[in-house]
Formats: structure tokens, sequence, C-alpha cells
């Protein structure tokens, strides 16, 4: 099982060291699997530093752990197999989010507090519940975990988020200005040793944000605030929910549809008369329910399945749950299709043969949808939380 | 002496860049590096502007930039790493022209000897 990550040839060389110390820990206590308690050891272990201080903010320290996780975990009495010991699906989970986490926040490498914090979102772990006894709070854990990165993350979304300009435009200066952050960051913490009095020598060195605001402004090019235009007509606007985005989209095309109905309708009236006229352009009025309709659901489908496959905005990380989303987007395309034809042409008799027609167009529309999610959801994830980072 | 401002530098900053990427490519920090070394710590800029400037000479064409492929172990987002164009290495030329025109004829009129 340990190959399924290995896959994912993203582990850090921090992260190999911490799951090393993690086999080891389980080995000690003579359990055949690395679940999430033999993680948290290993990360006290292998890292110390950082995540015991944050932990130690809340009271506890790395004995505090150990003894929890010693009186809620008996040894174990079989004989461990030869070879890598496996991680239990829980702990593949925290580890696979945790490298996504660093992703979303442009970090090549996973860094150890990301994957406390990743801990946490497994609560009937026994890394979670042990924590959780000791008195540690989740939001609190995640600010004090993840504060500099957060600090410097929000210097650049405040010079960045009023420019206006594409997101692509956006994704590429606040990676860039991140990373020259984090390197000034970096610099200064060697020299002072102190994270908070780095961050502000570095802050003062990158500059007021409004300033490189509007600098930034200055440098776009005219076609970037036109796109921006846009992206905020008919984009997604931060921070509204992905229904309310795709009912807006849904309710603009309708207007739209509309419009383009009534007219042709009096242009049909006006030349064929009632009721010819009106069944003249009955396929237009079909259209027009049926197209809003088809987008507000493959697009709301869309984004839970997007979320299922990665594990965000509260949903929790289900293939099977993708794949019934991804069934759901096939029943909706069948189902929009039948909805055009009864409204289009009045009954479903002459539609022999429809099903065998929209089907593979369901698959097909289904199927594109679960591989944009796959492949670009992770651009759009972490661009929606720089987007609603709190500045 | 004092520092010399990125206000004061403002419109010179492009050239700057353009004139110490004739090093070389290099990313942003780099660049900083360079102009900082170079300017007997006396240039006192806000590191933040220096994209801005970047941005503008790449919308421009005068240099071309390029994700930075391997990021030798580093933790963090990645840099883009910037390149002096052919466009960008003439437009240097010619500003070197004008600029030596205006110090001449301002530095005399204002009795410094140049």
């Amino acid at each position: 099982m340990k190959r399924a990550f290995t896959e994912l040839n993203d582990l850090s060389d921090a992260l190999r060291l911490v799951l090393n110390r993690a086999e080891e820990e389980a080995r000690q206590f003579n359990h055949s699997f690395i679940g999430t308690e033999h993680l948290l050891l290993g990360l006290l272990a292998a890292v110390g530093g950082s995540v015991t201080s944050t932990l130690k903010t809340f009271g506890v320290e790395p004995g505090d752990i150990r003894r929890g996780i010693e009186t809620q975990c008996p040894r174990g009495t079989g004989i461990l197999p030869i070879g890598a010991l496996p991680l239990t699906p829980r702990a593949l989970r925290v580890v696979t989010l945790a490298i996504q986490h660093a992703k979303i926040w442009h970090q090549s490498q996973t860094n150890p507090e990301q994957l406390l914090l990743c801990l946490l979102t497994e609560p009937d772990g026994v890394a979670a519940r042990v924590m959780l006894n000791l008195g540690v709070k989740p939001d609190e854990l995640r600010r004090e975990a993840l504060k500099v990165r957060l600090e410097m993350a929000k210097i650049v979304e405040r010079a960045v988020r009023p420019v206006l300009a594409r997101t692509a435009a956006k994704r590429k200066m606040r990676e860039e200005l991140l990373s020259h952050l984090t390197s000034i960051y970096e610099e200064e913490l060697q020299e002072k040793k102190e994270p908070d009095a780095a961050l502000n020598a570095a802050a003062k060195r990158f500059g007021d944000p409004a300033d490189l605001s509007r600098d930034l402004q200055r440098a776009q090019p005219l076609r970037e605030r036109f796109g921006y235009r846009m992206e905020r007509f008919m984009g997604w606007r931060a921070p509204e929910s992905a229904t309310r985005y795709m009912a807006r989209v849904a309710a603009f095309q309708l207007l739209g549809m509309a419009t383009a109905y009534i007219f042709s309708l009096g242009v049909a009236t006006w030349r064929w008369g009632l009721p010819f006229g009106f069944t003249a352009v009955r396929p237009i009025l079909a259209m027009t329910v049926m197209l809003p309709a088809a987008q507000f659901l493959i697009g709301s489908l869309y984004f839970m399945m997007r979320d299922a496959i990665w594990g965000v905005f509260g949903s929790r990380r289900s293939t099977s749950k993708a794949v019934l989303l991804a069934t759901a987007i096939v029943a909706s395309v069948v189902g929009c299709g039948f909805g055009f034809l009864l409204i289009g042409s009045g009954n479903l008799d002459r539609s022999e043969g429809a099903i065998e027609s929209f089907f593979p167009a369901a698959v097909i529309a289904a199927l594109l949808c679960y591989r944009v999610a796959a492949t670009k959801g992770l651009t759009e994830i972490a661009d929606t939380h720089w987007a609603c980072l709190e500045i | 002496m004092p520092a010399i401002s990125g206000d004061q530098l403002r419109g010179h900053l492009e050239m700057l860049i353009l004139s110490s990427l004739e090093r070389g490519e290099a990313h942003g920090l780099e660049i900083l590096h360079r102009l900082e070394a170079g300017g007997c710590g006396l240039l006192k800029l806000k590191e933040g502007s220096l994209y801005p400037a970047l941005y503008r000479l790449e919308a421009g064409g005068e240099v071309q930039a390029v994700w930075e492929k391997n990021q030798h172990g580093r933790r963090g987002a990645r840099r883009r790493i910037y390149r002096l164009s052919d466009k960008g290495g003439r437009r240097l030329k010619e500003y070197r022209g004008e600029f030596q025109q205006f110090v001449s004829v301002i530095g005399g009129l204002l009795g410094v000897s140049t």
C-alpha cells in the first residue's frame, strides 16, 4: 500500500523521513500497519522543532502525546511481516491530503506542519483523538502552524487581488511574488532567527502591497483589463458558492434565450399566424427552458464531483462519490435531452431511438467533466483558496 | 551620500533590469542582488516593485521568461527565470545613447562635469 503514494512521486525528503520514523514507531508497537498515531509520533521524532513548539502553544508536550497513544493503542502481539509496513487507509488519506495542500499553496514540498494539520482532518483517527483529548483546538492549530505561510500569502494577495487582470495572469503573479517573499523571509530568518521579526523585515523589504498593486495594474496590457471584465461577468465571483455561481450563469442564459424566443415567436406569428407560428418556434422554447437547466445541473454536479475527487471544501475525498456524481451527469444530460424533445415536439412518440443518441453523448460529457476535474481541478481549487483568503 | 529611492528610479528601473540581464538570465531576487551590488548599496528599492517592471518588459517582448524547472531542493513557490531578448538588447543600446545625451546636456546646464 505504500506504493500507492510513492507513485505520486511527490514525496519530499522531509515527508519521507517522517514516514520512515513512523514505520519504526509502528514496529516498536509491534503493529503490522502504519496508522495516524504512528505518523504523529514519526512527525515528532523526525521533525521536532517547529511541530513541537506549535503543540507547546497548547501546553502539550511530546511526552503527553506518546502517553496518550500508549493508553489508546495496546502493543500488538502477532509476528510482523517482512518488508515495508502498509499505511492504513486513513493514514494514506492524511498523507495524500498533506501533499495536495502543499500544492495549493505552491509549495513543492510538503512541510511537516501541514501533515500535523491533516492528521486532525481524520477525527476518528487515534492521532486526532489524542490531540483533541489533550486540548488541541483544530482551528487554533491551523492558525498557529500556518501562521507565517498564511501571512506571506496575505501580503501577496493584498497586492494581487485589486489588480484588474484575468485569473491566469494573477495566478502567475501570486506564485512568483510568493516565491520572492518566501526567499527574502528565509534570508531574514537566517539572520534574525525569530519568525515574527523575519516576517516583518521581509514585508518591509517587499514594499507596501497597495503601492505594488498600483504598479502591477499599470503593467497590465489592455487585454487583461478586458479579460477581467469578461471573467467578472460570466466567471466565478469570490466568495460565492458553486450553486449560486451556476444559478447566476443559468439565469443569464435564460434571459438571453427568453429574449430570442419572444422575438422569434413574434416574427413567426406575424408571418404565419397562430397556432402554426407557435408550433414553428417550439424548438426554441425547448432550448430556452432546457439549456439553462442543463447548464445549472451539469455545472453544479461538476463542482461537487471535483470537490469529491480532491476532498476539498468540506467534501470528503471519495472516488466512489465522484463516480456516482459522474453517473448523475449522464442522467442529467439524458433527462435534459428528453425534456428538450418533450417541449420541442409535444410528444415522445416520434423520439424513438433518442435514448441511443443521447446516451453516448451523455457518457462523453460525464467523462469530459471527470477528466477536467481530475486534471484542472487542483488549479481551480488553488485559485479559489487564494481568492477567498481573508486579507 | 543619500540613498536613491524607488521613486527616483522610476523610468530607469526597466533599463537597469535589462542591463543586469546582460550578464545572463536570472530570477527576480538575483536581478535585485545584481542591482544592489552594482549600486554600492545606494539603491533603495521596494523589492516587490521589480515585478511590475519585469511584466512590462515581458509584455513588450524585451525579456522572455520561463518557470524554473529545477528548484534545487528549495521549498516554496517556483521562480521565473528572465532572459534578455534581442529586442531588449537593442532597446538597451538605444537607451544608453539617449541617457548619455541627457547626462551631458543636463549636466552641462547644471555645471556638473561629466
